[in-house]
């Protein structure tokens, strides 16, 4: 009686054994769809590496320029593309690693650059001027301040990571 | 800025800024083709250099290409009409080809610095962006 109770029909046990096979390879199609699916949300947000650029036994309150190369990658193209900065130490002792690129069109700023304003960044191309700390001077071309670098101190190494537009850095 | 959609772009929406028109001069040549090589390579390097450095002011255009047996004058002429035409008032043609460079030239020797060591190399080709970049501010100083 009990035997009787406890088989299993062949018709059970095929329902069985295929839900059982079938869920398998569902499984086996749908897993890595999910993952994909869910790929970019996992990603960690692609930064720009730090680079090493200078010692800070280097750095010094007088703005230095530091040139230095970054790998861009531009779809399967890679490149070196080479930046600047220029770094020095504001009154409280900080590091301020600032952007050349002038925020009017582009050219390169150089400190002292220009006689008749001295300590300021000056901008050859339009004359466009910029305080030590970077802020544009009123009634000259550029819009903004310089870009400011993130950066990093590691074992007496200064890193550069992305310049950011003041306020975001 | 260069010659590209991009670069042509923003230049049309800050024509009044550049007024600068750069254009390397390249030699091509079916003898000694490893120094007009070198020549090219060098002057497009130059010219690059000094674009980074003064993206706002200067438009790098595609270089002129001509061959050494060719008469450049002509085209160097015609070159300039076409870019003052164009709103342009400082046309600069940079060259290495000590044979076109004349006074209307600014000419960037070009030196063998293939087995220079990478400091030195650096420094020289540094001094002759510079050099370069001061003759264009002296251009424009003159100007203003």
């Amino acid at each position: 009686m009990s035997e009787k109770k406890h088989r299993v029909s062949r018709r059970q046990f095929l329902n069985y054994t295929l839900t059982g096979v079938g869920g398998f390879m569902a499984a086996g199609i749908l897993s890595p769809m999910v993952r994909f699916a869910l790929d970019p949300i996992l990603k960690e947000e692609a930064g720009q590496d730090m680079v090493a650029v200078a010692q800070v036994k280097d750095i010094t309150t007088e703005p230095q320029r530091f040139d230095f190369k970054v790998k861009v990658k531009d779809a399967w193209y890679e490149s070196e593309e080479p930046r600047s900065a220029w770094v020095f130490k504001d009154e409280k002792g900080d590091i301020v690693a600032l952007s050349p690129i002038c925020k009017h069109l582009g050219c390169t700023v150089n400190w002292n650059g220009d006689k008749s304003n001295p300590n300021r960044f000056f901008c050859p191309c339009h004359y466009g001027l910029y305080e030590k700390d970077g802020t544009n001077v009123p009634n000259t071309p550029p819009p903004a301040p310089l870009d400011r670098y993130e950066y990093e101190v590691k074992d007496g190494t200064l890193y550069l990571g992305k310049a950011k537009p003041r306020g975001e850095a | 800025m260069k010659w590209t959609a991009k670069d042509v772009d923003m230049y049309q929406q800050a024509k009044e800024y550049v007024d600068t028109a750069l254009v390397p001069c390249i030699p091509i040549g079916n003898t000694n083709m490893k120094a007009f090589a070198e020549m090219s390579e060098h002057t497009l390097f130059i010219a690059n250099e000094v674009e980074r450095q003064f993206k706002g002011r200067v438009m790098l255009f595609p270089p002129l290409t001509y061959v050494v047996q060719e008469q450049i004058q002509a085209r160097v002429h015609e070159w300039t009409n076409v870019l003052k035409q164009a709103g342009f008032q400082h046309i600069c043609f940079v060259t290495s080809h000590a044979d076109i460079a004349d006074e209307s030239f600014i000419y960037v020797p070009a030196l063998p610095l293939e087995h220079a060591d990478e400091a030195y190399k650096q420094k020289v080709v540094r001094q002759q962006v510079e050099q370069v970049m001061d003759a264009l501010v002296a251009k424009w100083t003159l100007k203003n």
